[in-house]
């Protein structure tokens, strides 16, 4: 129980340094009356915009305020359209969802399996060939690789929608365009662990027991080297919205990246806070499960959690 | 079977005759291709080594070279286990699954074989659960569970307290002839070959020098690199002369008494040591220990792994911070939580693992070099040449000093570690487990270095070992330690010859022990049990 305590304490204050420091650093990058309104206005009009968001008030007691405005879930009004902020980022999470979540499982479905082919014919011609296109999967910018894409499917070939949502089709490119940085990950990270566990010497005891090489593969190989898998996907999500932002611009998808930019450049802070906080929250929570499912996973992290004399023996003797 | 084999460098025309039941030792210092050798035999050598020979295996000659043949013969034919228990398991599997994965009978019998009093309870533990010993009988059962009718072990013991060992071997014998199993044993203790084995192979730089009934071989060795060898096990050091040569009989007779007059250098005054376990709870490491180790006393801290010995050296030059208790050197009282750099130079700590104790883009003088430049004592030049003296001293040749640790062996690298703990001239000299690991010929002369800079300096060695006949060798008084407590303290002599813990008496009867040396060559070792 101690251990969940723990780890939920933990998450809670990176929540709340998360929160804090994205009212800070948009505090530092300028007053938002004076990009909003433009350098023309008159004085007067900068100071009722000001009395009117509560912009002239001390910076803790901005501070308090939105504090207490996040605990009723009060994420504020956008400046630009006087919404409030939370709707308008909820509006927007279903469509960067529907490109992230086929985007993992797509990533997971291709990227593991070339991975263990890489790492079971290491050194071979297969191997060199995987690595080398993870390699390039990882250095092609997402943006450029869109608009190729774009150029060669919707502009050379017309087979499909250059940009926007008109039918399922519509997915293939931003999808495919997000997967290949996916793909590559999840290749290159399962063959270093899969490599590394095949060098184990519980494989060779494996082997020298008289175990054929697809159980050893199978029962030992395979679970040790993608238990981590688990921990990659959680910080991978991260990565999917960052790169979704691009994406979504060059695909012209109407979704949560596309807004960020967007209300970034308008120096929209109500609105670039909310879509941080809520990216910021979701990696948090999702960490927070990968830590929690190691502990059905790995026998040794559940000791941790259930408090056992055997580790204390452990313990004493390494 | 018959066994004749050859692979690129490593190994030359080796040929030896198994029968079943029969338990063959081989012998032979670190790189003597013992190992390769082994998983020749077994198939395990990677794709890329070069192996011929041939094998006749129950009637049947299979080539070397033919990796698929030998595989097929793992398991049902012939099995292996290796040095390291802990890692020799999959953390993520029950003994349980571990054996289902092997044979569809069940479990029990086979742990029960491997020395599973109760075999039930280890069923559903995972390896991080069991001890050293337990997980290398698991790995044991494993070996076992398709009824090999040849087990290769390789140095399965070596990582094991002497206790621990002691059964593991026991059991190996038993199963040897229960089963007429045969056994290639691999070791690199000739003690343990002795107590095991009935015939013995020893191998040097890839090639047998000699082979022969254990027997023939210990007491009557033929080749002087075995002589060598035999030479070099630690013995009592009441009636052993000094391991690497045959020397002066003033040394041999130098009496043991004198070294324990000079008064206390280090005292440790009712040390506690407590931390904290992962899951919040305390945990005594070390509980109100009280050692004194006099000038150019060697004392000895034995126990097994967990007693608490490191942690106790530890505390001794402030690396951990007692719970309670006094650390005096030389008389004033010694505080590291303030430490005054004065202190450090006292006393020295030199660890198992020289290789992870030296920078390894460091050249070695100028490493050795280092304490003088921490301490800032004498110029550029005086300590340029403290540190060539010191590496002198240590027997280092010159050649070596601009050297990288790389280039070193494992014993030049501890011979520089042992010279750099001595360029500040410290009173106190704390050695955890400093010979463990290295060959016996090498650590006998490390042994004697340290004998000899003890009488040159007096200094005070706290001499930190799991293994007892290094411990009889070089103490003057032993400190024997068990779950965080000290259980028995006393003359090495005395301690050795009558001890009063049960606990000593089991790890002194654990001790695997050489036949009573040719006289030729040793005096006649004091009976010890």
């Amino acid at each position: 129980m101690n251990w969940y305590l723990f780890r939920l304490g933990r998450a809670c204050i990176t929540i709340l340094l998360l929160l804090t420091f994205s009212f800070f650093a948009l505090a530092a990058s300028g007053d938002p009356a004076q990009i909003l309104l433009g350098p023309d206005t008159s004085q007067a009009a900068i100071d009722v915009f000001r009395e009117k968001w509560g912009l002239n008030l001390p910076l803790w007691q901005q501070f308090l305020i939105y504090l207490d405005g996040l605990l009723h879930m009060n994420f504020g009004l956008s400046y630009r359209s006087g919404e409030s902020a939370l709707a308008l980022v909820l509006d927007r999470i279903p469509v960067t969802l529907s490109l992230v979540l086929p985007t993992i499982l797509l990533s997971i479905a291709l990227g593991v399996p070339l991975g263990i082919l890489s790492a079971m014919h290491r050194g071979h011609l297969i191997d060199r060939l995987a690595i080398t296109l993870s390699v390039v999967g990882l250095s092609v910018p997402s943006f450029l690789l869109g608009v190729l894409a774009m150029y060669l499917f919707s502009v050379k070939l017309g087979w499909l929608a250059p940009s926007g949502y008109v039918n399922w089709t519509s997915y293939i490119m931003p999808v495919a365009t997000l997967s290949t940085v996916g793909i590559a990950t999840y290749a290159r990270f399962t063959r270093s662990a899969l490599v590394e566990v095949l060098s184990r010497p519980m494989i060779e005891t494996a082997r020298a027991s008289g175990l054929s090489e697809g159980i050893i593969h199978r029962a030992h190989a395979l679970p040790n080297a993608l238990t981590p898998l688990i921990t990659i996907t959680a910080l991978e999500f991260g990565h999917f919205v960052t790169y979704a932002a691009v994406v979504e611009n060059a695909f012209g998808w109407q979704g949560t990246g596309a807004l960020l930019i967007e209300s970034v450049s308008a120096r929209d802070f109500a609105v670039v806070q909310a879509i941080m906080i809520i990216t910021g929250v979701t990696m948090i929570l999702a960490n927070l499960l990968a830590d929690l499912s190691y502990g059905f996973i790995d026998p040794r992290i559940a000791d941790l959690r259930h408090r056992s004399s055997r580790r204390l023996r452990t313990a004493c003797e390494s | 079977m018959a066994f004749t084999g050859q692979s690129s460098s490593a190994l030359r025309d080796i040929a030896f005759d198994l029968m079943p039941g029969g338990i063959i030792g081989i012998v032979g210092e670190s790189g003597s291709g013992k190992s390769v050798m082994c998983r020749a035999i077994a198939g395990l050598l990677p794709p890329s080594a070069l192996v011929q020979g041939q094998m006749n295996f129950e009637g049947q000659s299979y080539r070397l070279s033919d990796q698929r043949a030998l595989a097929s013969l793992r398991g049902h034919r012939i099995a292996m286990i290796f040095q390291d228990p802990m890692s020799a398991l999959d953390p993520l599997m029950s003994v349980k699954r571990h054996l289902a994965l092997r044979t569809s009978g069940g479990p029990g019998p086979l742990l029960t074989m491997a020395g599973f009093s109760d075999p039930g309870k280890v069923l559903d533990s995972y390896p991080h659960q069991m001890s050293g010993g337990q997980c290398q009988r698991v790995a044991i059962a494993c070996a076992l569970a398709r009824e090999p009718r040849l087990l290769i072990a390789d140095e399965p013991t070596t990582a094991l307290d002497v206790t621990v060992q002691a059964g593991i071997l026991k059991r190996l014998k038993a199963i040897a002839a229960e089963r007429g199993m045969a056994i290639i044993f691999v070791t690199h203790d000739l003690a343990v070959a002795y107590q095991l084995c009935n015939q013995i192979i020893v191998m040097r730089n890839g090639a047998v020098v000699e082979a022969g009934s254990a027997d023939t071989v210990l007491t009557e060795p033929r080749a002087d690199y075995t002589r060598h060898l035999i030479a070099s096990m630690p013995r009592p050091r009441s009636s052993a002369p000094e391991l690497t040569q045959q020397i002066s009989p003033s040394a041999v007779l130098r009496p043991i008494a004198t070294s324990s007059a000079g008064h206390p250098a280090l005292c440790l005054d009712n040390i506690s040591v407590a931390y904290r376990t992962p899951d919040g709870r305390r945990f005594d490491a070390v509980r109100n220990v009280s050692v004194d180790v006099g000038e150019g006393e060697i004392v000895g801290l034995v126990g097994e792994s967990g007693s608490g010995k490191s942690t106790l050296a530890k505390a001794a030059v402030g690396l951990v911070t007692p719970s309670a208790g006094r650390i005096s050197m030389n008389g004033r009282v010694v505080d590291w939580s303030t430490p005054e750099p004065s202190w450090r130079r006292e006393i020295q700590y030199i660890f198992q693992d020289p290789r992870g104790a030296l920078d390894p883009l460091g050249r070695i003088v100028h490493q050795v070099r280092q304490p003088l430049d921490i301490h800032r004592l004498g110029d550029k030049g005086e300590r340029e040449a403290v540190a060539r003296a010191r590496l002198f001293e240590t027997h280092l040749d010159d050649t070596l000093f601009k050297r990288k640790p790389a280039s070193l062996s494992g014993g030049q690298r501890q011979r520089a570690t042992i010279a750099r703990a001595l360029t500040v001239r410290p009173r106190v000299l704390i050695c955890d487990e400093s010979v463990s690991a290295l060959d016996v010929p090498i650590q006998a002369k490390i042994l004697d270095l340290l004998l000899d800079l003890r009488d040159k300096y007096a200094l005070a060695v706290l001499f930190i070992s799991h293994d007892l006949s290094v411990i009889q060798h070089i103490c003057d008084r032993v400190v024997v330690m068990r779950h965080g407590t000290l259980i028995e303290e006393g003359q090495t002599f005395e301690l050795f010859r009558n001890p009063t813990e049960s606990y000593t008496r089991d790890l002194i009867a654990a001790l695997p022990r050489l036949p009573d040396a040719p006289p030729s060559h040793l005096p006649e070792q004091e009976a010890a049990v």
